[in-house]
């Protein structure tokens, strides 16, 4: 049924995941190894399985630096989501922002939140990742579960609007990443409907959500606005406090 | 049917919690066999009498029969890990424990990070590099060279800058960078303000560099505020202190760094 989220069959999970407001995720492995950080669906609810989904998918069409990604049912019945581990992480912090490599992928994740609407990008869902140092850090996007993509009634309300920018993680240097979160926009434009609608449809059919009309049609709305809506976001955050 | 494993831990000490996986029993069914991690650390690490005690809890593993305890003789210095289960599908869970599990030497190799700090220097060029006016900015200024004086008291009395950008004909900016971390501020900015100090009473002595030269030393982000007060009050009278977490001042500075380097290119200079 996906044609680009992997599908795991056997997982078995290890610790929880040691850091707060994960909810219950858990570190598993699955039977080749693979290192996941798993999200029952049972935890999240059904709109958080979509939202995670989704904007996986939309991530990787705007380039937001997001880990692998995958989705596990236990014999078809339970769903997780799972998020590849990147090891040797640390949160966002303010300080280290002159030594992000991927600046081009930072502003690709404004676009991608503005686009999913999501609201919840604070430091603790911005992973820095040594590479190889620490004068060198690549930054990774985590945990969409909350954004609105995943709620239609509220997607649906709120289709022209912006992200507010009151969680989002202080000290991003805007000035350096604005371009690529234009850039990022720009691509996003350029999806066709049949493409937007595509994903939707996917993540809709394995999470048994019916109004995938709707998130379709906002989600392409938004898309094809997304430079627009995007500049509306960057002027919020630069007069943010 | 599936399988289960309980990581065994080394507890060197039982006061600071700390935990060495060691190896792991692994069971599907009645059968139990003993998972040993390919990198356990030595004496150099834990100490010669800890190592000793390790390899003694190792030995004592062979005698487990059950996930649910430790043979009597591992004592406190083993405990086990909560039970996990092996993936199902997993042909050899032992092999698999081993390898996914268990501290490989690759996986600790990958982990491996520098002891040592990275230079001063070296930070304060990688904040150009992320500004994208790297290419303006050289390393290491030598005033017997850059300022082409004879005069042998100038390499006595002034130590190398950092970092530096213009040239002789177009004037020259001479930086320094200050890392304001906790346990490196004090340090620098003593140094950085003697070294400053130094050039500063040089060129008050020689018209023709005031002219041409500015001394600047700039705060790179982090820190705490009270930290980046001292840092200004301390190099303030002698250079120019440009605190990057607030945007005009390091707008202003990445601008001069910018016009400096535009006009040596006019002079033909090559940039970086």
């Amino acid at each position: 049924m996906f044609t680009e989220i992997k599908i795991v069959v056997s997982l078995a999970d290890a610790s929880p995941v040691p850091v707060q407001h994960t909810g219950n995720a858990v570190y598993a492995l699955d039977s080749e190894g693979g290192r996941w950080v798993r999200k029952r669906e049972a935890d999240m609810g059904c709109e958080g399985f979509i939202a995670e989904t989704l904007s996986w998918l939309v991530a990787r069409r705007v380039g937001a630096p997001v880990p692998a990604g995958a989705v596990f049912t236990a014999d078809g019945a339970e769903r997780s989501w799972l998020s590849s581990v990147i090891p040797a992480v640390a949160h966002w912090n303010a300080a280290l922002a002159p030594f992000v490599i991927n600046t081009d992928e930072l502003g690709a994740i404004l676009a991608l939140d503005t686009v999913v609407l999501n609201e919840d990008r604070h430091a603790g869902n911005i992973l820095l990742e040594h590479h190889p140092d620490e004068l060198h850090l690549r930054v990774w996007a985590i945990d969409h579960d909350d954004a609105i993509v995943g709620r239609p009634d509220d997607f649906v309300a709120r289709r022209n609007s912006i992200p507010s920018a009151r969680n989002l993680a202080r000290g991003l240097p805007i000035d350096l990443i604005a371009p690529h979160a234009v850039a990022a926009a720009e691509r996003l434009r350029d999806c066709s409907s049949a493409e937007i609608h595509g994903l939707v449809q996917e993540c809709c059919l394995l999470a048994h959500e019916p109004r995938s009309e709707d998130i379709g049609s906002v989600l392409f709305d938004r898309c094809r606005t997304a430079p627009e809506l995007v500049s509306r976001y960057l002027d919020v955050i630069r007069s943010s406090p | 049917m599936r399988a289960f494993y309980r990581v065994v831990h080394f507890v060197p000490d039982p006061f600071s919690e700390s935990r060495i996986p060691i190896a792991a029993l692994v069971g599907s069914g009645p059968e139990v066999q003993l998972a040993h991690a390919k990198h356990v650390p030595g004496p150099s690490c834990i100490g010669a009498s800890e190592s000793a005690l390790l390899k003694s809890v190792l030995r004592t593993l062979s005698a487990a029969t059950s996930l649910d305890a430790l043979p009597p003789s591992t004592g406190p210095h083993g405990v086990l890990g909560p039970p996990r289960s092996v993936p199902t599908g997993v042909e050899d869970p032992l092999e698999w424990v081993e390898r996914f599990v268990l501290p490989t030497p690759v996986s600790i190799q990958k982990r491996a990070s520098r002891e040592r700090a990275a230079k001063r220097s070296t930070v304060g060029y990688r904040y150009f590099q992320t500004w994208h006016v790297a290419h303006f900015v050289k390393k290491r200024f030598h005033p017997e060279v850059e300022w082409n004086i004879e005069d042998p008291s100038a390499s006595v009395a002034l130590a190398p800058i950092s970092h530096y950008c213009g040239s002789d004909q177009v004037g020259m900016l001479l930086m320094e960078p200050v890392v304001p971390a906790p346990d490196q501020f004090a340090e620098s900015t003593q140094k950085v303000y003697e070294r400053m100090a130094a050039y500063s009473v040089y060129i008050g002595h020689h018209p023709s560099l005031r002219e041409k030269n500015q001394l600047s030393v700039y705060i790179l982000p982090g820190g705490t505020r009270d930290a980046r007060h001292q840092i200004r009050s301390v190099c303030s009278p002698v250079a120019n202190v440009v605190d990057t977490e607030i945007d005009r001042e390091r707008d202003g500075l990445l601008s001069i760094i910018q016009h400096y380097g535009a006009q040596a290119a006019d002079q033909g200079e090559i940039p970086n």
